[in-house]
């Protein structure tokens, strides 16, 4: 037998509100978004902070679902979703496989709108919601540009080559948490 | 001209588009996995209302939630109600949003700055 207590300690952080590996496929992704708003409902007081986080994590789950397919073909259609938070905010994780070839165009993607102020971002978003075209998945290449500037953060992110053709992809965004009003 | 109705699901929005009063609705979430599958009919509707009917349109836009994928395709339908607009049609767009939303706010003004044509951006009163 596989040790379970292991790697349950492994993950045994209270922080931890939802932890998935495994298909991340439309369906899987709708289901996890709907795990994710009941235990907002419970955790969240501030409509505002409930329905940000919900949003980015929407945004997350689905580009990890759009991306998925095309780029892990040797490793399945897998993906890791991790959702935590403590007093001060949440944190939104996703974790996938992706070709090396495509590392750089993406760094440098998200490089560039870490880059952006505010007025910059909105400017950007504008320029590709008005100028670009569809993908053949029906995206509007949008989703990382709506991330930044809902989460107003930096898009955290890591590669870690695991061979000559793949490498692991993290994206982890934090959005802060109003301190909450305790009534007396 | 059909009266379009569709059901809202998880991932998609409620439509009316009612040809005889001119008003048309959408609301609640607009997440779909294929989006222009979605929208496809919506602008496709709008098309036919300009050529055969092309009377006043009243838009109400209530999202609660929708996806960045979501949001192009809804700017092809705003602008299909922009080319009446720009044919003398009297057309107008409101887009509510919750009081608290300000990233609802913040996409309806990005919408009213790209359009230049009649849009409300509206607080749902509770």
């Amino acid at each position: 037998m596989k040790n379970y207590n292991g790697i349950y300690n492994q993950m045994d952080d209270n922080n931890f509100m939802l932890s998935y590996k495994g298909k991340v496929g439309f369906v899987e992704v709708t289901s996890l978004l709907k795990i994710l708003e009941e235990r907002l409902e419970s955790s969240e007081t501030d409509p505002r902070t409930r329905k940000k986080v919900y949003n980015i994590a929407m945004e997350c789950y689905q580009n990890l679902s759009h991306h998925l397919d095309s780029t892990t073909a040797p490793f399945g259609n897998k993906g890791l979703v991790i959702f935590e938070t403590d007093d001060q905010k949440y944190t939104i994780a996703t974790g996938n496989y992706i070709f090396n070839e495509k590392i750089d165009s993406l760094k440098q993607k998200i490089d560039h709108i870490n880059s952006l102020d505010k007025v910059a971002m909105k400017e950007f978003y504008r320029q590709i919601l008005e100028n670009e075209q569809y993908s053949d998945k029906g995206t509007a290449g949008l989703g990382f540009i709506d991330i930044a500037r809902k989460s107003e953060s930096q898009l955290a992110y890591n590669f870690t080559q695991c061979d000559a053709h793949i490498s692991f992809f993290t994206l982890s965004i934090d959005l802060k948490r109003v301190p909450q009003t305790v009534i007396v | 001209m059909e009266h379009l109705q569709l059901e809202a699901t998880p991932t998609s929005a409620y439509i009316d588009f009612n040809p005889t009063t001119g008003k048309i609705e959408m609301s609640g979430r607009s997440v779909p996995e294929n989006p222009l599958e979605f929208f496809n009919p919506l602008t496709n509707w709008l098309e036919t209302y300009h050529k055969e009917i092309a009377q006043p349109l009243s838009f109400d836009v209530k999202l609660e939630y929708f996806n960045t994928s979501s949001s192009k395709c809804l700017l092809d339908v705003f602008k299909k109600i922009l080319l009446m607009h720009r044919a003398g049609i009297q057309t107008e767009i409101t887009w509510w949003c919750e009081e608290f939303d300000d990233d609802m706010v913040e996409a309806g003004e990005d919408y009213k700055e790209m359009l230049n044509m009649p849009f409300n951006i509206k607080i749902i009163e509770e």
